[in-house]
């Protein structure tokens, strides 16, 4: 006796939260079950295996169906099809563009292409998470990536807004377009210890005050294609951050601000000597990455930079974080003392940021 | 098409009969394949009147005059009359009548409604609703007494309280019949002969029982190449002659009110003469009254009436059947069915017996026996809700007899299956709740032995007139139900007895409209469809292989539904219908419709308590379910109208001003009307993810061209399309939503669907085709009446389901039929606030109902 055909269609449609979970996890539908009667299901509600692998296959089947309408979740919404109540539909979208913390690291900064598809194979090795799951992931990014793009207005309330998802998703996603945008290097063995919550601080940081978006004045000429708000950073603030380099290459400049450090942190830090012996290479290793914005290679090696240049050094030397606090606040206060720099505004805007990502990655 | 024609002269004919409305309304299509195409459908005509005063408490008599017309037609072969007919079930409703559309078939089909149709004895009836707006009024007409109509019969299955003062027991006939052998397949009169047949022979069987009406009936056919089966069945009773004659709701209460009859019993007591019964049966003194004599097991295929005082709670009880048979041609093959036909009749009323007794019950309710024709085989599967009513006796248990009595190891076998039966019919009682009092034998009168019984089953085939009843059951005085286990084949019936699993805790099912014995549900319901189709391996099939299979799939998927329903425990599947077909040589198809609603577990202790004025309130939604009536009554008077409901209770509504989200959330947004109509339409046009992609497309462009600043998109921090438009619509098979009340009904909804595919695999085989297209097909339903304006569908049937594939051409195609009544609710806790603020809203939706008898 075999089962031709066997279905189960509601008027309102069942959506098992647990089979969604083993669906979005990319599992088959014989693995699926075999989990499920792991989990004690059939114990607990005196089922048969049969009636499981039946149960999972609609389950399957719906969410295959609904799927498509995920791709676009207002569609989900507006659909006839499928009679789900509002906070089930939330759900389901939420669960959908959820992804692991495994594999976006993997990918975070990288180009968003085919190409980077077709390591995915590599990815599902490295990470454990099914390949059917990864390329979900996968997928998604490129999706809110392709449609909030060409996008003006605010990364993150666009992406609020064509894909519902919940605050916190939409700016985990903003984080992930701007990287991909930026192609931001995250893949060094020496990043390795960085979070994905760690970029993902260091993109908020950035998109608000690093993009053209940031500086809140609309394009003069409202149809020059201009580059996009939130995803781009501001060129022309890149090329003004080569003024700072007057800071590292004026040597009476690099001298009074040492001093002027040095003197408000003494005695402040557990690690004076360290810092007033390395002072002039952190802050050298500081200005020149902001001078080196310019290239996009180097934009790309901007968290590689940091790690080299800034966080490397105080680690190696032990400043526990408070310290390296209060010598990123002295440090970016300071220059305000400097009579002859000129830059203020612009520094500002360099190091508010800069200050903001160092700290939160500062960590082990 | 057809359905808009068969409605509209159905609306002729009981407007011939100065009735003004049809309730019961049952609609089916028999595709015979080659000679045609077939559209048959009978109702219940009666007469709704306007209720001048509303009336207090009491739901008003309804007589509903009697089962009329049917109208079988054929598809006419002229391609011209299908593209002038309305093509969507959306015009059905503005259609207007144009003879010259129709003409042929209006000619070829009204010959057999004058032959069909009673001369005498137009029925009219009433009905009428608590509290509502409709009142019954019984409508003077020319009277003569129901035994003299020519078919005395009701489709309705609830009837008010004193309608019925006997019921005798299901009827049924059947009969097999050559479809090759009509002689003018175009026109209707053989078929129109056929059932006249079988109509004829049910009200003689009514007659047997001493009865003169038939209520609760219904008729089936089951084809399978040239032959065919016509089924009817129906339950025989004795209908209170006030109710029938002349006179006006105060009469009929009045008389109601002086009959002293017992309360929830006098419908058990039996019809016939006991000195002369059509045949063998135990009688005992009701057990209620005791007065009267009662049977001891009671069949009937209505719900249980609301004044029926039942112990404990109702099952599902199913009996399953599969007969082989050789494959032939023709007359050999319709005697090969005819002479299996009185041996699966009698083996399904055994199982039913069994089973019923096995659950400690006494009665069955809501009987419905489909017998399903396939090229080399037959299948029987009954389905019936189990009651234990306080009037009947106390069923005796289940004994075995072994035949082999000497052998010592059989003897222990039997012993052992004897303690599991016993077992099981303690658990049973326990799960059930049957408890019922102890009443001493002296009180009754007569001592009461349990002897073996026969229900009032009369079954027959119209190719051979003697009763299969006739054979004698009874195999001298027993205390108990005996098996004997004489052979493989009750071998068999015992353990299949015992595999029957019950349902788990927490829930419970029945095939009545409610479960007996529950009455406090929730607000919350969920129907489903779940089709299953099995293919059996052709080889050395046997009856027992077959009955194992057809047995493990219904238990199967009964154990699915209980599965994935698990969430909403506690909670009970009401109108469990299971419809079987064999669309194949050895596939065998399933199709269950149903509603699991939750109920409240705390209140079920005091049900008892509450059962009376529960069941009253069940009788005011009863009673609604007469209104309902085709919309195409409607539509004649009001042509040019083409959504009055809709557009009147927003007018209603509007008035309604100040009147809190309560109201507002049942009118349903009429504003956004137009657009649900087309996006409806753009639903059927085409997949309407296609159509919606692209629009959004272009609102995207357009924002992007806007010269707008960014500040106006960054204040949009809300996603715009957070709040759905789409609107809810309950979906259900029984004729009320509980803990709300239907304000308005919209009409029927009635539609046909035919999907083809020839990409089977792309679409996920054939589970994920018609996956796809049942929740396209309640999609649709629902589109349909909210684009009516309303909520809800209520009497939601799926009548038809038939699944063709072929795989090897990954070709698969689907044709669905249902059907159902669009309807406004309002909870009845929104309703008390709006009936607070403006009593006057109610009566609104009554003034429809009242144009119709202009």
């Amino acid at each position: 006796m075999a089962s031709e055909l066997d279905i189960f269609v509601g008027n309102t449609t069942l959506i098992d939260e647990d089979v969604y979970r083993l669906w979005l996890d990319g599992y088959s539908v014989s693995d699926a079950v075999a989990l499920r009667v792991r989990s004690g299901i059939l114990e607990q509600t005196g089922a048969t295996a049969a009636v499981l692998q039946s149960d999972t296959m609609d389950h399957y089947r719906t969410f295959q169906m609904l799927e498509r309408l995920l791709h676009a979740p207002p569609k989900l919404l507006h659909q006839l099809i499928f009679q789900i109540p509002p906070s089930r539909q939330a759900l389901l979208i939420e669960r959908y563009y959820t992804f692991d913390e495994a594999f976006v690291r993997e990918v975070l900064g990288k180009k968003l292409s085919k190409g980077t598809k077709k390591d995915l194979d590599d990815i599902s090795t490295k990470t454990g998470i099914t390949l059917k799951s990864c390329r979900r992931q996968f997928d998604n990014f490129k999706r809110v990536f392709k449609v909030v793009e060409e996008m003006r207005g605010s990364l993150v309330d666009n992406i609020q807004q064509h894909f519902l998802l919940s605050d916190r998703l939409a700016r985990d996603y903003a984080a992930i377009v701007f990287f991909a945008n930026n192609r931001f290097e995250t893949g060094k063995k020496k990043l390795q210890y960085l979070s994905f919550g760690d970029f993902a601080f260091c993109a908020e940081l950035m998109i608000q005050n690093w993009t053209l978006g940031a500086v809140g004045e609309a394009p003069t000429e409202p149809d020059s294609q201009v580059d996009d708000m939130d995803m781009d950073l501001d060129k022309e603030f890149l090329q003004d951050l080569k003024e700072l380099k007057v800071l590292v290459a004026d040597k009476d400049l690099l001298d009074l601000h040492k001093s002027l450090v040095c003197t408000a942190l003494r005695g402040k830090l557990g690690v004076f000597s360290e810092m007033e012996a390395n002072f002039k290479n952190l802050s050298r290793g500081l200005v020149n990455v902001a001078a080196k914005l310019t290239h996009n290679k180097d934009v790309r090696d901007l968290f590689v930079d940091l790690v080299e240049k800034f966080l490397e050094p105080c680690r190696s030397d032990h400043w526990p974080l408070s310290d390296v606090r209060l010598f990123l606040n002295q440090y970016s206060a300071s220059v305000h003392s400097l009579d002859g720099f000129r830059y203020q505004a612009l520094w500002d805007r360099y190091m508010g940021t800069l200050r903001g990502c160092l700290l939160r990655l500062y960590h082990d | 098409m057809k359905t808009g024609e068969l409605q509209r002269k159905i609306g002729l004919k009981v407007l011939e009969m100065r009735g003004n409305a049809v309730v019961g309304y049952l609609q089916c299509f028999d595709l015979e394949g080659e000679s045609g195409l077939v559209v048959r459908a009978i109702g219940t005509a009666c007469t709704l009147d306007k209720l001048s005063s509303p009336a207090a408490f009491l739901p008003a008599c309804n007589s509903p005059s009697k089962e009329i017309k049917e109208i079988p037609f054929n598809e006419d072969p002229n391609p011209n009359t299908h593209s002038s007919g309305p093509s969507t079930p959306l015009k059905n409703q503005t259609y207007s009548f144009s003879p010259s559309k129709s003409y042929s078939r209006q000619s070829s089909s009204s010959d057999t409604d004058l032959s069909l149709t009673p001369k005498t004895g137009m029925g009219s009836g009433s009905a009428g609703k608590e509290g509502g707006p409709f009142k019954a009024l019984l409508r003077q007409q020319t009277q003569s007494a129901l035994e003299q109509r020519e078919f005395p019969f009701f489709t309705l299955t609830a009837f008010p309280p004193g309608f019925l003062v006997h019921v005798g027991g299901v009827v049924s006939a059947r009969s097999v019949k050559l479809l090759d052998r009509i002689h003018n397949p175009d026109e209707p009169e053989t078929r129109d002969a056929w059932w006249a047949e079988i109509r004829q022979e049910i009200k003689s069987h009514a007659k047997a029982l001493g009865c003169h009406a038939v209520v609760g009936y219904s008729e089936s056919t089951s084809i399978c190449e040239e032959v065919c089966i016509l089924s009817a069945s129906g339950t025989a009773a004795v209908l209170n002659p006030r109710f029938l004659q002349d006179g006006t709701v105060e009469g009929c209460l009045e008389q109601r009110l002086e009959e002293n009859l017992p309360a929830g019993c006098g419908f058990c007591h039996i019809p016939y003469d006991e000195l002369n019964m059509p045949f063998p049966a135990h009688l005992t003194y009701c057990y209620n009254c005791r007065k009267q004599k009662v049977p001891d097991v009671l069949f009937t295929t209505i719900d249980l009436p609301m004044d029926a005082t039942v112990i404990g709670k109702g099952c599902l009880i199913q009996a399953r059947l599969c007969r082989l048979k050789k494959k032939a041609q023709a007359e050999a093959n319709a005697t090969a069915i005819s002479n299996l036909l009185p041996f699966m009749e009698y083996e399904v009323h055994t199982q039913l017996m069994n089973k019923l007794k096995l659950k400690g019950m006494n009665a069955l309710f809501g009987l419905r026996i489909q017998i399903s024709v396939g090229e080399n085989m037959l299948m029987g599967l009954a389905s019936a809700t189990g009651v234990y009513l306080a009037a009947l006796p106390t069923p005796g248990g289940i004994q075995i007899a072994g035949k082999t009595p000497n052998d010592g190891s059989y003897e222990q076998h039997i012993s052992h299956m004897q303690k599991k039966i016993n077992d099981t019919i303690a658990k049973n009682k326990e799960l059930y709740e049957i408890n019922p009092p102890e009443i001493s034998e002296e009180i009754i009168g007569s001592p009461i032995p349990e002897p073996r019984q026969r229900s009032r089953l009369l079954r027959s085939q119209s190719e051979s007139s003697d009763e299969v009843t006739e054979l004698d059951l009874s195999h001298g005085k027993k205390d108990a139900f005996v098996l004997e286990i004489d052979d493989t084949d009750a071998m068999e019936d015992v353990h299949s007895l015992l595999t029957d699993v019950p349902p788990p805790s927490g829930f419970y099912s029945c095939n009545t409209e409610i479960m007996p014995g529950i009455n406090n549900w929730t607000s919350e319901i969920q129907m489903f469809t779940s089709v299953r189709v099995i293919r059996l391996s052709s080889l050395n099939l046997t009856n027992q292989a077959l009955n194992k299979n057809f047995n493990d799939l219904c238990e199967n998927l009964l154990k699915s539904l209980y599965f994935k329903l698990r969430s909403m425990i506690p909670c009970c599947l009401c109108h469990v219908n299971f419809t079987v077909s064999l669309p194949e040589d050895e596939l065998i198809q399933v199709t269950v419709t149903a509603v699991a609603i939750t109920f409240d577990k705390n209140q079920a202790l005091q049900t008892t308590k509450t059962h009376v004025e529960k069941s009253l309130q069940r009788a005011s939604t009863d009673n609604e379910e007469l209104l309902q009536f085709p919309l195409e009554l409607c539509s004649d008077s009001l042509p040019p109208h083409p959504f009055p409901p809709a557009k009147e209770h927003l007018e209603s509504a509007s008035s309604n001003s100040g009147i809190p989200a309560a109201q507002r959330a049942t009118s349903v947004d009429y504003s956004s009307f137009a657009d649900r109509c087309s996006s409806w339409i753009e639903l059927i046009k085409l997949k309407a993810q296609t159509i919606r992609r692209g629009s959004i497309k272009t609102t995207v462009t357009v924002e992007k061209a806007s010269p707008m600043g960014e500040g106006n998109f960054r204040n949009r921090s809300t996603p715009s399309c957070a709040n759905s438009t789409v609107g809810v619509v309950k979906m259900t098979p029984l004729s009320f939503i509980p803990g709300a009340k239907i304000t308005k009904y919209l009409g029927i909804i009635n539609m046909f669907f035919i999907r083809e595919t020839t990409s089977l695999r792309e679409e996920g085989g054939v589970s994920g085709f018609l996956h796809a297209f049942i929740a396209e097909v309640f999609a649709m339903v629902r589109a349909h009446v909210a684009a009516l304006g309303g909520n809800a569908v209520v009497s939601y049937i799926m009548k038809q389901c038939v699944f063709m594939e072929n795989p090897n051409k990954n070709q698969a195609q689907c044709l669905i039929n249902v059907s159902g009544d669009a309807v406004v609710f309002v909870r009845e806790s929104e309703l008390e606030v709006i009936s607070t603020q403006q009593p006057a809203a109610n009566c609104q939706p009554a003034c429809t109902g009242g144009e119709v008898t202009t």
